[in-house]
């Protein structure tokens, strides 16, 4: 009986070794939940990227609320515009363009609808998506972006991946990053350090 | 002198009855370890019924009593789910009583399928050092000393040594014609410095992590000497860290609050990772420069860059296999 029940065991040990193991696929080390999943994305108000094999990437969308372009841009309005604004003053007075040499608003904005945005790749593009509009001519960081290399993560490294829209870090209207001050390391005094 | 654990030695000479204390400590059954403390215990309660017992607070002499059993706790790794239990129900007792703070240590462990791994843009870093801050806030580094696990070089265009970079800049960045490269450990996948150490007192976890048993580190710095990238940090001091700012989430082989003499060093934020955040860099970086992964896993972002990017390691030559990449737009 016993020696049976070796044998047996043996041949569960051989058999064991001698089928194929499945090849490992990837899972979640953490398991995220579904419901955590979709708790950060409406925390970070994500929209899905719809682009072709990019199907996991979300992107984060606005704090405020877009501004209603159209109250002031009606066609109706238009032959009135240049009568009320002096030459050099008009309404968008904060916004200087420091991209690409020689653009104007129009460029970028559709003139009928500047909550549009004009794209050679995409025409449908919005401020929402305006990661579209920025990538028909940033083809390199485009790809970057989407892939991982640029831009940044708002989510940890496991799960959901959400990242930042193009205009959050870059001002699109002068796309170059400003020159910061960098902090020095936090020190205290011994009479602080004291304290506790 | 008299002790409390019924020595009975005829009323004879203070010498003689610590004699037989001695024997009977070491005859006992046990570890050398545990022969020890209960000589050192015993001769601890000894001096302090005598001197100190008129003038030390309950805290004070509790706190004492937690100090002892620190010094003679277990290695890190052979302790046993309960021990390790009551060693963390100790630290935060600690925490309590030393820094009046309610931290909480967990002991999470390296999770399957994972495999920590750092990318690095030199492109995009714009030498902020907003990462260096909150690595100290999250870690509870010293702050007297200006302990740091993270330098970053401002170097010169088309100079890749980070001996000839500058980490003590004060000016606006980023320069033109500079760029910055941050360095901290790479948690090689093939450490030189846990060979290094005597006690077996630092070690790489499963999931990629080189950390330290702060418990079990005697303080030679043999590890320091042996790390190619000059990665780790000794404390020289009792660390000082502000009660209001001590970080009270807290991983016993991560932030918690380390004592003198003994190696610390980056530990890829273990307490927050192994959650599945990102580290304090990572979030607290600016630019996006960092990025943090699991390399594991075919879709994550340090995949794609290592497939897409151009990457280079520091020190490739020496076969550390270090799991920090830097890379290039």
């Amino acid at each position: 009986m016993l020696k049976n029940s070796f044998i047996a065991g043996l041949a569960c040990l051989v058999l064991a070794g001698c089928s194929k193991e499945p090849e490992p696929t990837y899972s979640d080390p953490l398991e995220q939940s579904e419901n955590d999943r979709q708790e950060l994305i409406a925390e970070h108000r994500a929209q899905p990227v719809e682009i072709p094999g990019y199907g996991h990437v979300y992107v984060e969308g606005p704090e405020t609320k877009r501004k209603n372009c159209a109250r002031c841009h009606k066609p109706e309005l238009e032959p009135y515009r240049a009568e009320s604004l002096p030459p050099g003053k008009d309404a968008h007075w904060d916004i200087s363009i420091h991209h690409a040499g020689d653009m104007d608003c129009f460029s970028c904005h559709k003139k009928e609808d500047p909550n549009q945005l004009v794209s050679v790749i995409d025409k449908n593009a919005t401020l929402e998506t305006s990661y579209l509009h920025c990538g028909s001519c940033h083809k390199d960081q485009f790809k970057s972006w989407l892939g991982g290399a640029h831009g940044k993560r708002l989510t940890g490294w496991n799960g959901v991946r959400i990242i930042r829209n193009c205009s959050e870090c870059h001002n699109p209207h002068a796309p170059e990053r400003p020159k910061v001050i960098p902090i020095a390391q936090p020190t205290v005094t011994p009479e602080r350090a004291k304290r506790h | 002198m008299k002790d409390d654990k019924g020595n009975k030695c005829g009323g004879c000479s203070g010498c003689s009855s610590s004699d037989s204390f001695a024997d009977m400590a070491l005859k006992k059954k046990g570890s050398r370890r545990g022969a020890l403390a209960a000589l050192l215990g015993g001769a601890a309660t000894a001096a302090a019924s005598s001197a100190t017992a008129a003038i030390a607070t309950d805290e004070e002499k509790e706190l004492k009593r937690i100090k002892r059993n620190e010094f003679f706790q277990k290695y890190y790794r052979v302790m046993d789910e309960d021990e390790r239990a009551v060693t963390i129900k100790r630290f935060e007792r600690k925490s309590k009583l030393q820094y009046d703070v309610d931290a909480t240590i967990d002991d999470t462990s390296a999770r399957p399928n994972t495999l920590f791994g750092y990318a690095f843009n030199i492109s995009k870093c714009e030498g902020s050092r907003k990462c260096i801050d909150a690595c100290i806030t999250e870690n509870n580094q010293d702050r007297t000393s200006n302990m740091a696990y993270i330098k970053l070089f401002e170097m010169e265009e088309g100079i890749g040594s980070v001996h000839e970079g500058d980490s003590e800049y004060s000016h606006e960045t980023p320069v033109d014609g500079k760029y910055y490269m941050g360095t901290q450990c790479f948690h090689c996948e093939n450490p030189p410095c846990t060979k290094a150490c005597p006690t077996g007192a630092t070690w790489k976890e499963p999931d990629g992590i080189v950390v330290v048993d702060y418990n079990w580190c005697i303080g030679c710095r043999y590890c320091e000497a042996a790390c190619p990238y000059f990665a780790r940090r000794f404390n020289w001091k009792e660390p000082e860290v502000p009660k209001d700012e001590i970080n009270p989430y807290q991983h016993y082989l991560g932030n918690r609050m380390r004592t003198k003499g003994v190696m610390e060093k980056c530990t890829f934020c273990i307490q927050r990772t192994r959650k599945g955040l990102n580290p304090a860099c990572v979030e607290a970086c600016p630019t996006g420069a960092r990025v943090f992964g699991n390399l594991l896993d075919p879709d994550s972002e340090i995949r794609w860059i290592l497939a897409n990017k151009k990457v280079f390691r520091l020190k490739e030559d020496l076969g550390t296999e270090p799991k920090f990449w830097y890379y290039m737009d």
